[in-house]
């Protein structure tokens, strides 16, 4: 590949030893190695002093000296050597007019030296360099690019720059940068990562405009406080809002790793009042040796548009809600403990749910009680809390204990499964509607078979494995009356083919429907020669024998038809770069489509991709006026490589209804060995709460665009292509937010 | 040791043959010669003497001839040459053809290695395609194991790069 | 049709007594496979010989599928992502990456009942991965020799 790391690395030009030790000299210190000297002529006195000429090779352990002449005195441990002098060890490598250096505590001072970092892009000229202990470079009066060439495209010129090698990254102080020659700006100090065990992130300054923030320069300063501790604290200036400061520490120790992160501005111009707007944030997550976890996670921000006015590092405008959460957790093989607080607030809107405070959760599993029959047990006793003082709280207990009978051989499974669902809810409604005391009892019968076909087939260019695998679950729940009973975590569940095989149709535990249903549903594979899967289509639906008439209050949430919506999924690879991909729910009654989506993938490599998709879900939502919302979007994503350094990236999301675009991106990133450039226009709706309310999610069309120009310097830590994944995150269907798995 | 030169000469050969007119004494076969603390063995060894006394020349040669002595510092210096030449007056020594010498920590090989044994100075020459090597023990990894008393067998001088 | 019952054993019986680790030996990853490993009565043993069954440590993202007009986000998909490998004998480690993605409607006024909805489907999730894992056992490429 064009910018593979061998083309931007640098090359010494000079031999180069292994960096490896050889064996017989691994364990020793490296000052307590022999010193080996070959030469053309030596003239010594005896256990005193010894000077050596033409072509001189001193070496001690995996460092080497090569010069004209030199001359070692073993009683004071000293060394010099002058003429086309060469040092090189593991980290780095050395020329220079001439060196002179102090055996016993292994440092050494070279003058007019040119360096160059051993298997980095790192290299550049000093006055004066001393190393110091290990590795520790002290260069004065120094220049350092990460570019190849010789005359670099960018260069720093700097009075001081230290580089840890085994710390891996590197201070400078008084630095100039200049950029093809021309001096662009100056920084009092900077740290660098000069290895990729560093945080190397983007640590020079960034620019960008934006119709949003006017020109915003961020300067990010990456902070080493120890192995196990960094902070990188980001200054970032916007002409149209202020001064906006960012931190973020991490920290990762034996008992857990988190990271803590404060973001403030005083004063935002750009809001009428020009408020102070702030976020606190802070996460841990941990296993202690005695199999307990701790998890903790706390977001408070200033105002519901935080997320969509800043680009914060802990989440991006499309993330909604705020939690805050904590749990400790108890594993063993047999059981499990958990005791969970978690409290939601809500970006954008007046609801409010209700506060876990707390839940203890406990379950059991013992497989094989009685000969076949598996038993497991779960209970789970939660108080609802709730922010407004005089509202409805409860306190629920729920009891689950399950007998499961598993057959399962190659040709198929039969799983019979009776549980039994015993829930006590105390309730306190100061609008008195509901009772004060609950107890529910409901059985569950659940009998799910499968059968496994499998035959020979020809499909297109290959031979393949075609499997064939109808399964059928049958689910019997009576009906209880639980409308007494408030809503604390359920709500109606959404169903595509695998939802279709669950025994709930609502989440929570304060809705359990009745039920007397069978699901059939049957799911195709096909395998090409080597086992892998390239191919798999499913198709299902549930027969309702009786209505099912415990809901939410709404019509929508039951069920009075003698049929759920077919649901059918596809994925297919149909050759090496192509890939399709769609699933339906059509409502066989209606004759309507409840959802569909249809992808279909050009994927080359991860930076080179196209995909086409489609998406259609009617009546989402209703709008004010009550008139149902529906989902209508095509989109293209695309990165695509023009050259070898110059990438193209691309969104375009099309509503098909109101027929506009709702998001389109275009990227450009011309990448060298040493630097990349990154234009980029965007244009989405506005994803910002108006005032505060937002209970409607009529039209609006008020949209957000701008133009991002990044510089970023290269080959700073890990050498090798940028590529363009972090691009793509920017693009408001692109970022991905990842989340703490819980068990 | 310094009062060595004033020790006696001894030497002991299987056989020995004398060269009146140019005042050579030929031994051969395991010729010792001791002086005070000083041996040197060798296959076969040649004295020149001139007119005065103590002005002798001692060429030895042998595959390789060996020369011990005691140093001031309790250190013993040893070598080995093809040819050993040792100047009784001036008490200097050269070893040439895959000369070997180690003393007090360090190690010298190369073609030919001139030593002074009073002012204790080496000069060491390698041939043109091959370098003299020399090896230093650092000073305190030097002192700790003093019963050391040949270094680790290097591997033969290097190959000029 | 030419369709016949799956009669030879689902997996090689070299894989009869498998070592199972896993980033996370007390995450619900490892206790689904070990108990679909159980079902299918291959035994999971300590020695080392044996042919090793590693579970890597899972992820879940979340991205943006679609927005209302108002620009809410309409639909999230929820994108769960393990790798895993089997390492039988001295042959080299079969690796798999597996990614299952179920898209979800948020609803910022049942937002705890979403967060619910959100766990369930990642149980859900949880155990495809584990079938897909127990597939990929079912169709490791043993060569005879380097096996034994």
């Amino acid at each position: 590949e064009s910018l593979s790391v061998s083309r931007c690395v640098v090359h010494p030009p000079m031999e180069l030893l292994p960096t490896e030790p050889e064996q017989a000299e691994a364990g020793i210190a490296p000052n307590q190695l022999p010193i080996k000297v070959n030469a053309d002529r030596s003239e010594a006195v005896a256990g005193d002093s010894a000077r050596f000429e033409g072509n001189v090779k001193l070496r001690q352990g995996m460092r080497q000296i090569s010069a004209q002449s030199a001359e070692v005195s073993q009683l004071e441990g000293s060394f010099s050597a002058q003429g086309e002098l060469v040092y090189q060890d593991p980290a780095v490598a050395i020329s220079a007019d001439s060196l002179n250096a102090d055996m016993d505590d292994y440092n050494a001072e070279l003058n007019r030296a040119q360096y160059w970092l051993r298997g980095q892009q790192v290299h550049g000229k000093a006055e004066q360099l001393k190393i110091e202990g290990e590795n520790n470079l002290l260069l004065s009066s120094a220049t350092f690019t990460t570019c190849p060439q010789d005359d670099p495209d960018w260069l720093l010129e700097a009075k001081e720059i230290n580089i840890d090698a085994n710390e891996e990254w590197g201070e400078i102080w008084h630095a100039k940068v200049k950029l093809f020659d021309v001096p662009v700006f100056y920084v009092p100090y900077m740290t660098v990562p000069v290895s990729s065990k560093r945080k190397s992130g983007f640590l020079f300054p960034e620019f960008s405009t934006s119709t949003k923030n006017g020109v915003d320069v961020a300067v990010p300063y990456y902070w080493n406080i120890a192995p196990n501790l960094d902070a990188t604290l980001t200054t970032q200036y916007m002409s149209s809002r202020g001064l906006f400061l960012r931190g973020e520490g991490r920290y990762l120790q034996p008992y857990g790793a988190g990271q803590v992160n404060l973001e403030y501005i005083s004063g935002d111009r750009l809001l009428d009042d020009s408020p102070d707007r702030y976020l606190i944030h802070f996460e841990h997550a941990g296993k202690l040796e005695n199999n307990w976890r701790l998890y903790g996670n706390f977001t408070t921000v200033s105002d519901d548009n935080y997320f969509n006015d800043f680009d914060s590092d802990v989440s991006a405008s499309t993330d909604n809600q705020i939690t805050r959460e904590g749990e400790a957790s108890y594993f063993t093989d047999k059981w499990d403990f958990a005791v969970r607080v978690q409290d939601i607030e809500v970006l954008g809107d007046s609801s409010k749910p209700f506060q876990v405070m707390p839940s203890l959760s406990f379950d059991y599993r013992n497989p094989n009680l009685w000969g076949p029959l598996d038993f497991t047990f779960g209970t789970e006793l939660t108080h609802f809390a709730h922010k407004e003082s005089d509202h409805l709280t409860a306190t629920r207990w729920h009891m689950e204990p399950t007998l499961t009978l598993p057959y399962q051989t190659p040709a198929g499974s039969l799983t019979t499964e009776v549980k039994l669902m015993q829930t006590f809810y105390e309730q306190r409604d100061p609008s008195d509607q509901l009772e004060d005391f609950v107890s529910r009892t409901l059985p569950q019968f659940r009998l799910h078979g499968q059968v496994n076909f499998e035959r020979n087939s020809r499909f297109g260019d290959g031979s393949y494995t075609q499997t064939l695998e109808p399964q059928f679950q049958y689910l019997y729940v009576p009906k209880v009356d639980q409308s007494d009973i408030g809503l604390y975590d359920t709500a109606l569940l959404q169903e595509d083919y695998y939802g279709l095989f669950r025994d709930r149709r609502f989440s929570g535990l304060d809705r359990i429907a009745d039920a007397n249903q069978l699901t059939l549903g049957v799911s195709s594979r096909f395998f090409d020669g080597n086992h892998a899967e390239r191919a798999q289509v499913s198709v299902g639906q549930i027969l309702y024998f009786d209505d099912s008439e415990v809901g939410l209050g709404d019509d929508q949430s039951q069920i009075r038809s003698s049929n759920s919506a077919l649901a059918a999924e596809l994925e297919l690879q149909a050759s090496r770069r192509w890939f399709l991909s769609g699933s339906l729910q059509f409502d066989t009654q209606s004759g309507d489509t409840n959802k569909s989506e249809v992808l279909v993938d050009y994927r080359a490599n991860a930076d080179k991709l196209i995909q086409l998709s489609h998406r259609y879900v009617p009546n989402l939502g209703t709008d004010t006026e009550g008139n149902p919302i529906d989902i209508n979007q095509a989109g293209i994503r695309t990165t695509w490589p023009l050259s070898d350094e110059l990438y193209f990236v691309g969104n375009y999301y099309y509503d098909l209804n109101l027929s506009r675009s709702v998001e389109s991106y275009a990227g450009l990133q011309y990448e060298s060995c040493c630097w990349a450039i990154r234009l980029a226009y965007y244009r989405h709706l506005n994803t910002n709460y108006e005032d505060g309310d937002f209970s409607t999610i009529s039209p609006r069309d008020d949209f957000d665009s701008g133009v991002t120009l990044k510089f970023v310097l290269k080959g700073l830590g890990s050498s090798g292509p940028l590529g363009v994944q972090d691009m793509l995150d920017e693009g408001v269907f692109n970022y991905r937010r990842p989340y703490y798995l819980r068990n | 040791l310094d009062d060595d030169y004033r020790q006696p000469i001894k030497v002991t050969s299987d056989n020995s043959s004398a060269d009146i007119q140019s005042y050579t004494l030929i031994y051969s076969g395991n010729v010792r010669i001791v002086q005070g603390s000083m041996e040197i063995k060798a296959d076969e060894l040649k004295v020149i003497s001139s007119a005065e006394k103590g002005n002798e020349v001692m060429i030895a040669t042998g595959k390789p001839a060996t020369y011990t002595q005691m140093m001031e510092n309790g250190l013993p210096a040893e070598a080995q040459a093809k040819e050993i030449r040792y100047e009784v007056r001036t008490r200097q020594l050269t070893l040439s053809g895959d000369a070997q010498l180690s003393q007090a920590g360090s190690l010298m090989r190369g073609n030919t290695i001139s030593y002074n044994v009073e002012k204790q100075q080496l000069i060491a020459e390698g041939k043109e395609d091959e370098q003299i090597t020399t090896i230093f023990l650092p000073a305190d990894l030097d002192t700790e194991n003093q019963s050391e008393t040949e270094p680790k067998p290097e591997p033969e001088a290097e190959p000029k790069p | 049709c030419g369709f016949r019952l799956q009669s030879n054993y689902q997996f090689p019986e070299e894989l009869a007594q498998i070592q199972l680790n896993s980033a996370d030996d007390q995450g619900e990853l490892h206790r689904l496979v070990k108990e679909r490993l159980r079902l299918a009565n291959i035994e999971v043993v300590e020695d080392d010989t044996a042919p090793r069954l590693w579970l890597g440590q899972d992820h879940l993202e979340r991205s943006t599928l679609s927005l209302f007009p108002s620009g809410q986000v309409a639909e999230y998909e929820l994108i769960y992502s393990v790798t895993s490998s089997i390492t039988v004998g001295e042959q080299a480690p079969q690796s798999f990456n597996i990614e299952i993605r179920r898209d979800y409607l948020d609803d910022p006024r049942t937002a705890l009942a979403k967060n619910r909805e959100l766990e369930l489907l990642l149980g859900e999730m949880r155990a495809q991965a584990a079938d897909r894992i127990m597939r990929a056992l079912s169709s490791t490429r043993i060569d005879s020799e380097t096996a034994h």
